[in-house]
């Protein structure tokens, strides 16, 4: 059996795979979801086009980081060609690492902020 | 105690039922549901003996049916769905033959079957044919033929079809006395009432499988159903009645397929939006997104290509909206640029597949590499050969236009020739080789050269590195000698020396002045048979150069003297063969000699352009024998390791039927198993063509035992690496995809039963691993 990788080692984490990370964190999603929730969270910045999407998805399921989930919404919502994933534990830890990476930039960058707002 | 244990049937390698296990205790009524074609009859029919399960046991107490079935067989009585008498004979006789089968004596039989007749109130009716009985008669002769020899195991299938109240409460009261006395009984039907009245518990069945397997009032417990029926209807997925009448209807008005409704957003509410027509861009674009998404590898559509085409459907119309044409271009490009991602993404991940499988089989990989290297070095140092031969003249533009006369001539013969302006653009002649004795350095050294005319380097083409050829003045007897020294012999010997021209060098004792360099690498005008470091003009005096004492050039006996020209553009070597054969003939004409045969060519020509002139028709030899050669072994190499990847096609033929049926395409597979055959093939060039470089230059440096001078580079340059690049690829292919195509062509299940039963083909005798072996 091969050892369950490291968190760290996925890291730093491309941004798509960090967006899709995020969207599943919540809940499960099918992929058109996490696209929509992808716009509306970067404001219209960031769109997962449909095929990046799906290649994306397939890497991270291959790493381990998402999984098809079985469950189905009730039928009126359904769609039988959608599928559902979810975040694994694995990419919830690896998720959190990522984002623990990024509050620790971003407090570097307002020190360093600080620093230039002194010396102009 | 029966128990059934992992009951598996296959029909038409669809599971009729899988992994059914249960058991039912002496006493016990276990009543088996489940939907039509969930599987009950399969399980009945295995437990009596009619089918055979494909996986799986059957125990009774504690032993396995199967080792004496004949004799669990005397055990069991059996009800079957379908009245199985013979119609022409009477209740009677059909309950007489059903016992005698069951070897019970006259004396017991008799009686019985009276009493069975008389209890289901047969008895009146016990002598006319079945086939005027009324169903529930009929499934009553069924019954008493089941009772008549007390079994201890009593099977029946759905044994209260046809029966009236009467005799269904009769059965009722029946059985369960049955099981009173310790009977072993299975209950299979779908009419769950009566199986809630006498069952204690109830295995339910779906689609072949075991969904439930417990006591009823637990069942109906666990799944909070007020009855068995609810119980029943949830676990076996059935519709409700109401739902099933309206799909009816709706299929029965069907009227062709509706226009795919456009995707609800999620979230949206729910009901019949009218669909509307989607805008043309926007359908234009779809289909484009279509027919580009169906380029994705097999793996990547079959696991995500319904659902990317459904977001892209989704999104497409808000994309539209929103971004317009350039937002459609975008959505299209997505897709266009992931399909060879996707496929760079499979080639990696064969890479590392194939790197695995030839790192797991280090016998097989070894010999393949070896027999591929030698074969793949063999056809290189063949096509290095040939390229070296057949070399054109270094330096020396358009060597196409470039002839030779096959035999050296007179130099009277070739001022004759010379005079033919119409034929060749230009002409010259030269003795070779001559040996000069070069002092360097107070050491006199053999060195090659050549003696020639003026028109030599003119008509060769070729321009010097340093000072000048010779000119037509060069010609003229009595002159200071002049020499042209080789670019070889000038870096090697002379220091390089940049001032070199005008100086002097003392060749066969005499001073003579060196009035150019040639170019780099030129060698003269057949450097591979007699390559020449010095040039001196033909007319220097006889004492420095001895072939030309006793005024050679005057006589026409002395045919010393090689001649190659330059063709005019449209010449013909056959047209300039015509003219100088004239010419040869009107100078024999001049001196008075006797044509002694009029009709034969005196003089042929060969291609003058190339490293070793060779006549034209001589051509196909130099360029064919080698690379069938060595085309020949590689073949040879090839059909021996298609040969082993066969015989190791056929043991992992059980791996490739797994992958295929966990839906691996076959293009896939033999993309996967090409690229196996083509990372051997890449393995096995690089040692090759270090290996043919190395020998090729073995052979260049080999000094012939003659006394001339001799040079062949035969070392395998840029093409020769191309060649080799080449060859493999078509290697790969060739011992790699016939065996891949044979190997993923396995019919599934022989292969997937025991892993490795090869299927014979009938016409072995031409199979391809056959041929190859003839090969």
């Amino acid at each position: 059996m091969i050892e369950a990788p490291l968190p760290e080692s996925f890291l730093p984490l491309k941004p798509h795979w960090f967006h899709i990370l995020l969207s599943l964190a919540g809940l499960e999603q099918h992929g058109y979801g996490i696209m929509q929730d992808v716009l509306a969270r970067t404001g219209g910045k960031v769109r997962l086009w449909p095929a990046t999407l799906y290649g994306t998805l397939k890497r991270l399921i291959e790493a381990g980081l998402i999984e098809e989930s079985g469950g189905r919404p009730a039928p009126q919502f359904d769609d039988e060609r959608r599928r559902y994933y979810r975040i694994t534990r694995l990419g919830r830890r690896v998720l959190s690492a990522e984002c623990h990476r990024l509050e620790e930039l971003v407090r570097i960058i307002h020190t360093r902020r600080g620093l230039l707002a002194e010396e102009s | 105690m029966l128990e059934a244990r992992s009951l598996t049937k296959y029909y038409n390698h669809t599971p009729a039922v899988r992994q059914v296990s249960f058991a039912i205790h002496p006493g016990e009524i276990l009543g088996y549901l489940g939907p039509n074609g969930a599987g009950k009859s399969t399980t009945v029919k295995i437990l009596v003996g009619l089918i055979q399960p494909s996986e799986g046991q059957i125990f009774y107490r504690g032993r396995s049916v199967y080792e004496d079935f004949a004799a669990f067989q005397r055990r069991i009585g059996y009800v079957p769905e379908e009245p199985h008498l013979y119609s022409h004979l009477s209740g009677r006789e059909n309950l007489q033959l059903a016992g005698r089968l069951r070897g019970m004596p006259r004396r017991v039989l008799e009686p019985k079957i009276d009493e069975f007749l008389s209890i289901f109130g047969l008895s009146s009716d016990s002598h006319s044919p079945v086939s005027s009985y009324s169903k529930g008669m009929r499934q009553k002769v069924l019954l008493s033929a089941a009772l008549l020899h007390d079994p201890d195991v009593l099977i029946l299938d759905e044994p209260f079809s046809g029966l009236d109240v009467t005799s269904a409460l009769m059965l009722r009261s029946l059985l369960r006395s049955l099981a009173g006395r310790g009977k072993t009984i299975l209950y299979s039907s779908h009419v769950l009432e009566v199986v809630e009245k006498i069952c204690s518990t109830v295995v339910i069945l779906r689609k072949g499988e075991v969904v439930a397997y417990d006591s009823i009032e637990r069942l109906r417990e666990l799944m909070r159903q007020p009855s068995l029926e609810g119980v029943f209807a949830h676990l076996a997925d059935v519709d409700d009645g109401e739902r099933v009448a309206t799909r009816v209807v709706q299929a029965m008005n069907y009227q062709g397929p509706a226009p795919s409704p456009r995707a609800a957003e999620p979230g949206a509410t729910e009901g019949p939006a009218p669909a509307p027509q989607p805008e043309r861009p926007v359908a234009l674009g779809l289909r484009a997104y279509r027919a580009i998404s169906s380029a994705f590898p097999d793996e990547f559509n079959a696991n995500y290509g319904g659902e990317m085409l459904k977001t892209a459907e989704d999104a497409i119309e808000p994309v539209w909206r929103q971004h317009g044409l350039a937002g459609l271009a975008r959505l299209l490009l997505d897709v266009a640029i992931r399909v060879p991602f996707e496929y760079l993404a499979e080639l990696g991940q064969n890479l590392r597949y194939a790197l695995r499988m030839l790192c797991g089989s280090p016998g097989f990989t070894l010999v393949a590499l070896t027999s591929l290297a030698l074969g793949i070095c063999i056809a290189t140092c063949a096509y290095s050969e040939m390229n070296g031969l057949l070399r054109n003249l270094p330096r020396v533009p358009h060597p196409d236009e470039l002839v030779a006369l096959h035999a050296p001539v007179s130099y009277p013969a070739y001022r004759q020739y010379r005079e033919l302006h119409d034929v060749f653009s230009g002409s010259f002649a030269y003795v070779a080789p001559v040996p000069f004795g070069l002092s360097l350095g107070g050491r006199a050294e053999r060195t090659w050269g050549h003696l020639v005319t003026p028109s030599y380097f003119s008509t060769l083409g070729v321009h010097p590195l340093l000072g000048r050829f010779f000119e037509a003045a060069d010609e003229q007897p009595g002159r200071a000698p002049t020499v042209v020294v080789s670019h070889r012999l000038w870096a090697s010997r002379l220091g390089s020396d940049p001032s070199i021209v005008g100086k002097t060098l003392e060749i066969n004792g005499y001073a003579a002045t060196v009035v150019g360099i040639g170019p780099e690498e030129f060698r003269g005008a057949s450097p591979a048979i007699f390559p020449a470091d010095l040039w001196l003009p033909v007319s220097v005096d006889g004492r420095l150069a001895p072939e030309l004492a006793g005024n050679a050039l005057e006589r026409r006996d002395l045919t010393m003297f090689q001649v190659a020209g330059r063709l005019r553009p449209g010449i013909t070597e056959d047209r300039a063969e015509t003219e100088l054969d004239a010419a040869a003939r009107r100078l024999a004409e001049s001196y008075g000699e006797a044509d002694r045969n009029p009709k034969a060519n005196r003089v042929e020509l060969l291609q003058g352009g190339k490293i070793i002139p060779v006549q034209k028709r001589d051509l196909p030899f130099f360029r064919d024998f080698f690379m069938i050669l060595g085309g020949l072994v590689l073949l040879i190499a090839c059909a021996n390791v298609a040969n082993m990847m066969l015989s190791r096609a056929a043991a992992r033929r059980r791996e490739i039927s797994v992958r295929l049926a966990l839906g691996a395409s076959r293009g896939h597979l033999v993309r996967q198993l090409l690229t196996e055959s083509m990372l051997l093939a890449a393995g096995a060039a690089l040692p090759a063509f270090l290996l043919s470089s190395w020998l090729m230059r073995l052979a260049s440096s080999m000094k012939m035992p003659l006394p001339i001078p001799m040079t062949l580079d035969l070392t395998p340059d840029w093409r020769a690496l191309v060649f080799t690049f080449v060859l493999t690829g078509f290697t790969g292919l060739g011992f790699g995809l016939a065996p891949a195509l044979q190997a993923t062509r396995a019919d599934l299940v022989s292969a997937l039963k025991e892993g490795g039963h090869v299927h014979l083909r009938k016409y072995r005798a031409l199979s391809l691993r056959n041929i190859l072996v003839l090969g």
